[in-house]
């Protein structure tokens, strides 16, 4: 008779589980195993639980540039709006620069500001992430358009310059957006066209002529777990034509006597589109701030 | 969504987008603004209809960085551009003591004649 006995054995190693962050605040989706919170207007990302590996992504985008106005400017169209700067950890990041170093999330409470747009002849809010343990991710707003001969603003991409003659555009800051655009006087004596505000990815165009420049192009990203670009820069006013806004929600110019130029979409930083002779610039489109991380 | 300037020294130097209770918590003086309002007229959003209900005009114009916050008029408007011009107290926009001539042709203000000189 053989003895009872038994062996204990496999019970030494438990496959390892990772607890994940938990967190509130902004608009929460999910993308597979990501949550994403997206902030449309300020307030506060509360982190719950940071989890065994707390990193996440973001999309910090300030508000986008005011194009120029034509009071004083006669049939010289004015510079479109600066896109608002653009900064991230999860593509391209602005004016095509690398993407920047992820975020190292704690159980705590941060701060989500989210800049404006700029009115007519305004520059943008800046758009800010901050709170303890990381180092503050601002975003600088886009630049405003210039008026009759004035130099575009600079900011986080710049404004187009107002027409007339050879006005240049701002400048865009590093690593967030691009220059605005140089206005041109027409062949006709007494016109000009503005030149287009800088989007994140694509600088504003020159004038053609009495025609505004276009806007610059916006950057596209999947942080939501869908393309979308951001972050175009307002077309320039021109006496014989506006110019495009930029991919991502650019403002068109406008040519009419007393038509305003459009409107940058909102939550997109994108900048406000030029006018043409008693016309008011268009408004840029608000900022937007986007966090993604692992959930499960 | 409302928007909120950032006063200081009766200088705008922030716009956000904000509710009323984030506003609560921040240090300093902040003030809403309407995105939608311009020269005292409230405005269909992003379009240039003008709103039936002109009770939503706000402060007379949207707050732009560097604009003027006046508490006295309850209003944001530009800085004055020129000694000369006199601010409208109806759309607190800037206004030349001579209007600006209608022939199409193009015009710039001349502060020392105060007159419009064209610019050929």
């Amino acid at each position: 008779m053989t003895g009872f006995g038994f062996n204990i054995s496999g019970f030494g190693s438990f496959p390892s589980r990772d607890s994940f962050t938990e967190a509130t605040g902004g608009t929460v989706t999910t993308d597979g195993d990501f949550k994403v919170h997206t902030f449309n207007s300020s307030g506060t990302f509360t982190v719950t639980k940071s989890g065994s590996n707390p990193v996440a992504d973001f999309l910090v985008i300030a508000g986008g540039g005011g194009a120029g106005n034509a009071i004083d400017s006669g049939a010289n169209g004015t510079g479109g709006g600066g896109a608002g700067g653009y900064r991230t950890s999860n593509g391209t990041s602005g004016a095509n620069s690398s993407a920047e170093s992820e975020l190292t999330l704690s159980a705590v409470a941060y701060t989500v500001s989210v800049g404006g747009g700029g009115g007519a002849a305004a520059s943008g809010g800046t758009s800010a992430l901050s709170g303890s343990g990381i180092t503050t991710i601002t975003s600088a707003g886009g630049g405003r358009g210039g008026q009759y001969k004035q130099t575009g603003a600079g900011g986080g991409s710049g404004g187009g310059g107002g027409g007339r003659a050879s006005t240049s555009g701002g400048a865009g800051t590093a690593n967030q957006g691009r220059n605005g655009g140089t206005s041109r006087s027409g062949n006709s004596g007494g016109t000009a066209g503005g030149g287009g505000g800088g989007g994140a990815s694509g600088t504003g165009a020159t004038a053609n002529g009495e025609v505004g420049g276009a806007g610059g192009a916006g950057l596209a990203l999947s942080i939501t777990g869908s393309s979308v670009t951001r972050s175009g820069g307002g077309g320039g006013g021109g006496d014989n034509g506006g110019g495009s806004g930029g991919s991502g929600g650019g403002g068109n110019g406008t040519s009419s006597t007393g038509a305003n130029g459009g409107s940058g979409s909102a939550n997109t930083g994108s900048g406000g589109g030029g006018c043409d002779s008693a016309g008011s610039g268009g408004n840029g489109g608000s900022g937007v701030v986007i966090i993604r991380y692992r959930f499960q | 969504m409302a928007h909120f300037a950032k006063i200081e020294s009766e200088v705008v130097t922030q716009v956000i987008v904000a509710e009323q209770d984030f506003i609560d918590a921040q240090g300093g003086t902040w003030v809403q603004t309407s995105y939608n309002t311009r020269s005292g007229v409230h405005y269909q959003p992003n379009t240039d209809e003008i709103s039936e209900d002109q009770s939503k005009a706000l402060r007379k114009n949207y707050a732009g960085l560097g604009m003027v916050y006046d508490s006295t008029r309850d209003a944001f408007y530009a800085p004055q551009p020129y000694a000369s011009w006199a601010l409208n107290e109806t759309t607190c926009l800037w206004e030349p003591p001579v209007a600006y001539p209608s022939d199409d042709k193009s015009y710039t203000w001349d502060e020392d004649t105060t007159r419009w000189i064209e610019v050929t």
